[in-house]
């Protein structure tokens, strides 16, 4: 699905990530943990694309038509539009973007790209409803504007609404989990989980290991200054868990 | 004197002396003007915008009349109607409803007192430069459902022409009506003319009044006018001002809260691109107690275009418990377009509430980066960046008609299609 190979990337002069090496295969989870500061939120938007990230060394190789094709010289939305998702940690309010509308923009847009036909109004609002029932979203979210003066809850769900509706290859979930009671935690892995399949992929970014009682991982990765220093599987988790980074890092 | 007013006031002073009767309002309009010439940016309400270059070509009186096509401009209901090509009143293309009362007044009987202490030249060549007044009224307690429009088009023969046309709106009590006032042309881009109206809106006792005015110019024209609102007693006035049109434009709202339980609303968004220069004049004066405003203006500008935002709200001795927002919003979308934008509280009572602010920006890399995260095209995104901001304005837009119908304006900005309609 994707191939990570000694990647490089700085932002504002500071380099962040330092040789990340790691493969994903189709239908395989991976969960990226590691203490604050380690590189994993820059590790997920420069997969997405981020212009503020600059890759100086290394590549990105990803799944397009059954062939691994280099994707860093791509824009943000044309990967998106190959299929990679990346659900923010911090969700952006757009004020006067009604959410609904932006929806079916992306949705469209990314069904053109794949040869499908786009939705009217009235097929995508019907197209929703069981996406909706399933994160237990009311239908009145779909008419205010993009994430704006929604709860922290709210636009993690909004995200995981995005992430079910677009279908992709593979979904990056950037800290998802940070500031979800067990509900709405529960909430996103269902909708997490309705997308698993052999054909897709999911790269856990988190820093805790409650997020994975609800979602299984394969694999599990510690990123700590900018490099994997530590794979495993999911006991990895709980062993993180009981006795913290420090051990790894010395 | 200077040479660039002097043709005007021959060519207009040549006019009063073919009228049939005398005016003395006119000549008198006509002799002030010709004293205090057209404004300079020496003037404080003038700082920021230069009008005389645009006026050195002589833009001549009485364009010839035309037809035109006039559906794109118009949002299809059985409303009233008014519409003038090139300044003329074209009666068979007008529709009257019942309720509402709109005639074109020959001059005499009918022009208004000249105000001595008028020092606007732009008013002074409008009164001295009128062949004919509108006087629209809606009946105590008459509810106009459907949205008044009032179309002013101009044709490719406008190039080179002017015109003046002054609305006298009354409202009376407890009546409501709905205005959609729109400039607009159908030639080239090309086409250098002025349009300089004057609406005059008394809003009458408990009734409510929403007055959208859309100016959709051609990119070498200049729309130089003003809307003054008298709003009275518990008494309701929505204005909304949406310029993407014109090469320079400039519009003075000139808005007073008369009487107790007044209420005003004085909201617009213009968006320009090119060289295009829009200055925004708004006086809010709350002359009592107890009367309230709101404004929010936003402005998105490209390319070199040039924004001016005045926004002052005076709050007179008498006029305690009252309470006033002002808001300027502005996204600079070019490295070259640029804003000036000023509030002005003239606040002489003690126990108000008034506040205001300003802000300027650009569009924001996250959120550009968020949408094209969801496989939206960078264009695209900025695109729907840039119609969020300005539907914020848009959406105080009360008449759903309305506001669908100058959304679909904001489209066309946002697709450089201005002119191409």
């Amino acid at each position: 699905m994707i191939e990570i190979k000694n990647l490089h990337a700085k932002v504002e002069g500071n380099e962040i990530l330092k040789g990340i090496e790691l493969t994903i295969n189709p239908g395989e989870i991976h969960a990226i943990m590691g203490p604050n500061g380690s590189g994993k939120s820059t590790l997920a938007k420069v997969i997405a694309g981020h212009p503020s990230y600059e890759v100086t060394a290394g590549e990105i190789n990803f799944d397009i038509n059954g062939k691994m094709v280099s994707i860093l010289e791509q824009e943000p939305y044309e990967r998106a539009k190959e299929g990679i998702f990346l659900g923010f940690q911090y969700p952006i309010e757009i004020p006067g973007v009604n959410n609904v509308g932006f929806l079916r923009e992306a949705f469209n847009s990314i069904c053109t790209h794949q040869g499908a036909k786009g939705m009217d109004q009235k097929e995508f609002k019907e197209f929703l409803k069981p996406k909706l029932e399933l994160l237990e979203i009311d239908d009145s979210f779909l008419d205010r504007s993009v994430n704006e003066g929604f709860s922290g809850g709210e636009k993690k769900k909004n995200e995981i609404l995005q992430m079910v509706v677009l279908n992709p290859k593979l979904s990056i979930l950037d800290e998802t989990d940070s500031g979800l009671d067990s509900d709405a935690l529960k909430i996103v892995a269902k909708g997490v989980n309705s997308l698993k399949s052999k054909y897709t992929s999911t790269i856990l970014v988190t820093h805790y290991q409650r997020l994975l009682n609800y979602i299984q991982p394969d694999f599990i990765h510690v990123l700590h200054d900018g490099k994997i220093i530590k794979s495993g599987g999911k006991e990895l988790a709980l062993e993180l868990e009981a006795k913290g980074y420090d051990w790894l890092i010395k | 004197m200077n040479d660039v007013i002097k043709n005007y006031i021959d060519e207009n002073t040549d006019y009063h002396k073919h009228l049939e009767g005398k005016f003395p309002q006119m000549e008198k309009a006509l002799k002030k003007l010709s004293e205090i010439g057209f404004p300079t940016k020496k003037l404080e309400n003038w700082k920021y915008t230069n009008v005389t270059p645009l006026l050195k070509d002589h833009l001549k009186l009485n364009a010839p009349l035309d037809t035109a096509d006039i559906e794109s401009f118009l949002i299809k209901t059985d409303g009233p109607l008014m519409v003038f090509i090139n300044g003329h009143f074209i009666e068979e293309k007008s529709v009257s409803v019942p309720g509402l009362h709109f005639k074109v007044k020959s001059l005499s009987n009918s022009l208004p007192e000249f105000d001595e202490s008028s020092e606007e030249s732009f008013d002074l060549l409008n009164l001295s430069s009128l062949n004919a007044l509108i006087s629209v009224k809606v009946g105590k307690d008459t509810l106009i459902e459907s949205p008044l429009q009032i179309l002013h088009l101009s044709t490719e023969k406008m190039n080179g022409y002017r015109s003046h046309s002054r609305v006298e709106i009354k409202a009376e009590a407890y009546s409501k009506l709905d205005i959609l006032e729109t400039f607009a042309h159908l030639g080239k881009k090309t086409d250098h003319y002025l349009v300089n109206p004057l609406t005059n809106i008394k809003v009458g006792e408990g009734a409510k009044v929403e007055h959208i005015k859309a100016g959709l110019d051609s990119l070498s024209s200049l729309n130089i006018g003003k809307v003054k609102a008298i709003i009275g007693k518990d008494a309701f006035f929505n204005s909304f001002t949406f310029t993407i049109g014109g090469k320079l434009g400039r519009n003075n709202l000139d808005v007073s809260l008369a009487e107790n339980g007044a209420e005003a609303h004085v909201h617009g968004v213009f968006a320009l691109g090119q060289d295009q220069h829009c200055d925004i004049f708004s006086i809010i004066d709350h002359k009592v107690a107890h009367t309230n405003s709101e404004q929010l203006f936003k402005g998105l500008l490209d390319e070199s275009a040039h924004g001016v935002f005045t926004g002052k709200i005076i709050v007179n001795p008498q006029a305690q418990l009252i309470n006033s927002r002002q808001a300027s919003k502005n996204l600079l979308l070019s490295k070259k377009a640029r804003i000036n934008t000023r509030p002005i509280l003239e606040i002489y009572a003690d126990d108000v509430k008034c506040s205001h602010g300003a802000t300027i920006g650009q569009l924001n890399e996250n959120e550009i980066f968020y949408l094209e995260s969801r496989g939206i095209p960078k264009e695209k995104a900025q695109r729907m960046l840039c119609q969020g901001f300005a539907q914020e304005g848009i959406n105080t837009i009360s008449n759903p008609l309305i506001k669908e119908k100058i959304t679909g304006y904001f489209k066309i900005y946002l697709k450089g299609q201005l002119n191409e309609l």
